[in-house]
């Protein structure tokens, strides 16, 4: 079976309350991503931050991370296009990580771009009511594939977000009109804890997405939980030749006894041994998922 | 014995003539076509006003002309659009035209839409390989979901719950909990094929994504439908599955089965129910099941 990637999630906008591991700083994010590298991860997703936590937007923030990690590791860079900017258009999310990606040393290796525009929102079951109910996560079909054509003409690869059937049925569309080129990296999105606009985290959740893969495209599909457990599902994932994200970025794992980012890497790692998979390095994840 | 099933016909929405030319477009034709449906088998009728050119139509005399016409010839529930895309532009005055016709019981609608999330609505050409209307997106933030369901429920509206995707199905479950959607919740499985991605395929595999997260622990009753897809196809699995139907050349011409009138297409489906063992609810039978 094809080797398995690993990718580490991990501190999107998460405090430290419930995992006090949560990178923060640049030095921070570089030395974990150099342990999850160590551990197996071969591709590792993260948010700038502030020194108190809050979200850190500016360009610069994002080259010094990704030119501090380089440093240290050959891990694949895969930032965020700032997910809590929101509210501004998609290209203008997109354009400092392709100034970036213009220079060797700050250059993300991989882009995300979600295939859909899902309402922002999260239900707190205790008190019955919706946070943040007024957010709409906007992405237009016609930014999508302006922003596709941006990022394969910077030679970026991209990984294609689907938190809904209709997304993957995009991405089909995409590989049909010629938008894309296969191999497509692409993540199903479940969502748990109150976050309710993907599938949720369950093997229900999972069948209903894997049921909609397009046969024979190429695709090399993954699977990330926001805000609860990949352990669940890991060796069902493992054993369908899926990819796993995972990382105390989505969740804390608190349940675990708040672990490191490198811990949870090194348990995906474990399960793949046990299950006869071998782990991609960086280079082949590289060749695996190919340029979009 | 099971119980009755409800079949609503889904006569316009913004459909032109070009495919099939049975679409009704003015007042007089929609209660026409009302009425041929009723007798067909259908219970609900749902419809979007029209100017004499096709194009959308969204003012409360327009709506209140067409209901006052319907309700003269037949006693179908009357179901309304907010107006779809082409009305979501200020989420606060989408329900004021269905608000405003609730003041006179002679046109207060009997039943109204909540689409539960945004989505994008682009359509795909798989012959010339293009996109069309990818700016398009039909945005429904959550707190305008609750202030609707709020709205509706003040005026004794009954909401169906229309569904896009799994996070759909999740929101309007929130809903319910948080006591804004009286049980039984009415819930359309809005599923597309043709142009559009975006929704779950219209397919026994799409439409089971769907029925495996309706909550459990609420009574519920729930519609199936396609746009851009041949329902009559989903007929015998809805009725099998203790489902209703919401057909209609309002969503796909039919020109497989030669450009059927709605009335027709509602006889396809109230024989398929029949023959799998359901008696076709009437207005009142409708009713009762949704606790009207």
């Amino acid at each position: 079976m094809k080797k398995l990637i690993i990718e580490a999630r991990i501190n999107e906008y998460e405090m430290r309350d419930q995992n006090p591991n949560v990178p923060w700083t640049a030095r921070e994010i570089a030395e974990d991503a150099k342990e999850c590298r160590a551990a197996g991860a071969s591709i590792v997703h993260f948010h700038a931050r502030k020194l108190d936590g809050t979200p850190e937007l500016s360009a610069a923030a994002y080259g010094e991370i990704i030119a501090q990690i380089k440093d240290s590791s050959d891990i694949l860079v895969h930032p965020t296009l700032g997910s809590l900017k929101k509210d501004l258009p998609l290209a203008e999310r997109l354009k400092p990580m392709l100034d970036l990606g213009a220079v060797p040393e700050t250059r993300p290796d991989i882009l995300p771009l979600c295939l859909s525009s899902p309402n922002w929102d999260f239900f707190d079951s205790n008190s019955k009511t919706f946070v943040s109910a007024e957010k709409i996560y906007m992405n237009p079909t016609e930014d999508l594939i302006g922003s596709v054509r941006e990022i394969a003409k910077a030679g970026i690869d991209l990984s294609c977000v689907c938190w809904e059937i209709g997304a993957t049925r995009r991405v089909a569309a995409f590989l049909h009109a010629g938008i894309l080129r296969g191999p497509v990296y692409l993540p199903f999105h479940l969502t748990s804890g109150g976050m309710l606009a993907g599938h949720p985290g369950t093997q229900d959740g999972l069948d209903a997405h894997l049921a909609f893969l397009p046969q024979g495209e190429p695709i090399e599909w993954a699977v990330l939980n926001l805000h609860g457990s990949m352990l669940p599902l890991a060796e069902r994932i493992i054993r369908d030749g899926g990819h796993i994200q995972i990382g105390i970025g989505d969740h804390h794992y608190a349940e675990l006894g708040a672990p490191t980012n490198a811990d949870l890497v090194s348990r995906i790692a474990e399960i793949a041994k046990r299950l006869g998979r071998d782990i991609a390095s960086p280079d082949e994840a590289r060749e695996m998922l190919g340029r979009c | 014995m099971m119980k009755k099933m409800i079949l609503e016909a889904r006569i316009n929405e913004y459909a032109m003539r070009d495919e099939n030319p049975h679409v009704p477009w003015t007042a007089d034709e929609i209660a026409e076509t009302a009425a041929r449906c009723r007798e067909a088998g259908a219970s609900i009728v749902h419809f979007h006003a029209r100017s004499p050119d096709g194009s959308p139509l969204h003012t409360v005399e327009a709506y209140a002309e067409i209901i006052r016409k319907i309700r003269s010839k037949c006693d179908v529930l009357v179901h309304p659009t907010l107006g779809w895309f082409s009305n979501d532009e200020d989420p606060g005055g989408r329900t004021a035209c269905i608000l405003a016709l609730a003041k006179d019981p002679a046109t207060k609608p009997d039943i109204a839409p909540i689409d539960t999330g945004t989505i994008n609505l682009e359509t795909y050409d798989r012959v010339s390989r293009t996109f069309s209307h990818g700016e398009r997106v039909y945005k429904n933030r959550t707190d305008t979901l609750e202030l609707y369901a709020r709205e509706f429920g003040a005026a004794g509206i009954k909401p169906v719950l229309v569904c896009w995707s799994v996070g759909f199905i999740r929101r309007a479950a929130a809903l319910i909990e948080m006591g804004l959607v009286a049980e039984p919740a009415y819930f359309l499985l809005n599923m597309t094929d043709g142009p559009y991605l975006t929704g779950h395929p219209g397919t026994p595999e799409g439409l089971e994504a769907h029925l495996r997260f309706l909550p459990s622990g609420h009574r519920i009753e729930w519609a199936s439908n396609i746009a851009g897809g041949n329902l009559l196809n989903l007929a015998d699995m809805s009725a099998r599955r203790g489902g209703h139907v919401a057909p209609g050349i309002g969503d796909y011409a039919y020109r497989e089965l030669g450009c059927p009138s709605n009335a027709d297409v509602v006889r396809m489906a109230a024989r398929t129910a029949r023959s799998a063992g359901r008696e076709i609810a009437s207005p009142d039978d409708a009713r009762e099941l949704l606790g009207l």
